[in-house]
């Protein structure tokens, strides 16, 4: 526990005083921090303003308080942090070949890592994947998972009009070297609102096994880009194109724009669209989150299979 | 409200959508509209999330010293409306 909340607190009086520090804090608190953060509350430690902000948080996840995910941030640069669990020691192996091993000369020769699935997960603009940070790694076990968090450039778009390929190439070598440095094999992109097309972007650049996409925008500028890193792709199954990645893009079925930015992005990438019915709303794990339906589903849709059909009754759109 | 409030909180609302939009400025029409009143400026016509109203009103706070919380923006329909409380407030 590195939150020391009290001290951020400290001199706060106005509800929106407050309101600043919790979001501020949302955008990087993990659960074990949230966990530590009740426990205060249980001991009376806290002002009533955070006591209201806690039960809000609490509601939404049942498993957070009493077994958090025990992720640990680590931050890599402004726009970057990882959060992993700290690495477990390795057990030490006996085996009654041992010795018949050591006779013969041979040497064991371990893996030089034990990378577990990375997931790339893009912010929208409000520096967040829709919802509070917590929320997205309790949903994503912590020995199952590493997660790096990636935000767009401070106080701008991803891409910044002018300079979008200096940018884009800015942002996959932050990407890339994390990557490259943990030798990590399995990866996994999500992007949020203005966080999709940056995720698309990772995802055809590396060799990325899955992209999905919430409410995923893609604005026209950005079109020739995305062309030009799709052009040179295998074109297969009715001119679609095809890439070793898998791609989803999700949408609120009564979300025209989202609809059409989904489509766009389907364009470049193939993969499948799916439309969530009954949903308006452009924050779709926020609203999944609300809905009870987001921490069930959330860890297998990002390495499980993509049918969603039951939990989310999402249906396939045909292009 | 008189017409000189009305335009002394223009740059505050405007800096408050700013805010609420992740420091992206509204565009041009919706500027002029604000500096006219706000008058037909419906809340919901800003499509805000409950995280932008937030925004929005620390930016007030910030900008003014006026508590306007999103409890209060409940009760509120109207940009105009917005702009009245905030005079309302003491000491403005």
């Amino acid at each position: 526990m590195t939150l020391d909340y009290l001290s951020a607190a400290a001199g706060l009086k106005t509800q929106n005083q407050f309101n600043r520090l919790h979001i501020d804090l949302e955008r990087i608190m993990t659960p074990l921090e949230f966990s530590g953060l009740v426990a205060q509350a249980w001991a009376g430690e806290l002002p009533l303003k955070t006591l209201k902000w806690l039960q809000k948080l609490r509601r939404l996840s049942p498993t957070m308080e009493g077994a958090p995910q025990p992720y640990v941030a680590t931050e890599i640069c402004k726009r970057m942090t990882w959060y992993r669990a700290p690495s477990r020691k390795w057990k030490s192996v006996t085996t009654p070949l041992l010795p018949l091993i050591r006779a013969i000369g041979y040497r064991f020769s371990l893996p030089s890592t034990n990378q577990k699935p990375v997931l790339v997960a893009f912010c929208g603009m409000a520096d967040r994947v829709g919802l509070p940070l917590p929320f997205l790694l309790q949903a994503l076990p912590a020995d199952e998972w590493d997660v790096i968090k990636v935000t767009r450039i401070p106080g701008c778009h991803y891409l910044r009009p002018g300079s979008e390929a200096a940018d884009l190439d800015e942002l996959l070598t932050l990407v890339g070297t994390e990557l490259s440095r943990v030798a990590a094999t399995d990866v996994t992109c999500a992007g949020v609102s203005a966080g999709g097309a940056p995720a698309v972007f990772a995802a055809l650049h590396f060799d990325i096994r899955r992209c999905v996409t919430f409410g995923g925008g893609l604005s026209d500028d950005l079109m020739p880009l995305l062309t030009e890193l799709t052009a040179n792709q295998p074109t297969v199954n009715n001119n679609r194109k095809s890439f070793g990645t898998e791609f989803l893009h999700l949408h609120g079925a009564s979300n025209k724009l989202d609809q059409k930015h989904a489509h766009r992005l389907l364009s470049l990438s193939g993969g499948r669209v799916l439309a969530l019915p009954d949903m308006e709303n452009h924050n779709i794990p926020y609203t999944l989150l609300r809905q009870g339906r987001f921490n069930a589903k959330f860890n297998s849709l990002l390495h499980g299979d993509l049918s969603l059909g039951d939990e989310w009754q999402a249906a396939d759109v045909q292009t | 409200m008189d017409p000189v409030s009305q335009q002394l909180l223009s740059p505050v609302l405007i800096e408050a959508i700013t805010a609420a939009k992740a420091n992206f400025p509204p565009d041009d029409p919706l500027i002029a509209a604000i500096q006219q009143g706000g008058r037909d400026i419906k809340l919901t016509d800003l499509n805000f999330d409950s995280l932008a109203w937030m925004e929005f009103c620390i930016s007030v706070e910030l900008a003014t010293g006026a508590e306007l919380t999103p409890e209060h923006l409940e009760h509120l329909e109207t940009l105009s409306d917005v702009s009245t409380w905030i005079a309302a407030w003491p000491g403005q």
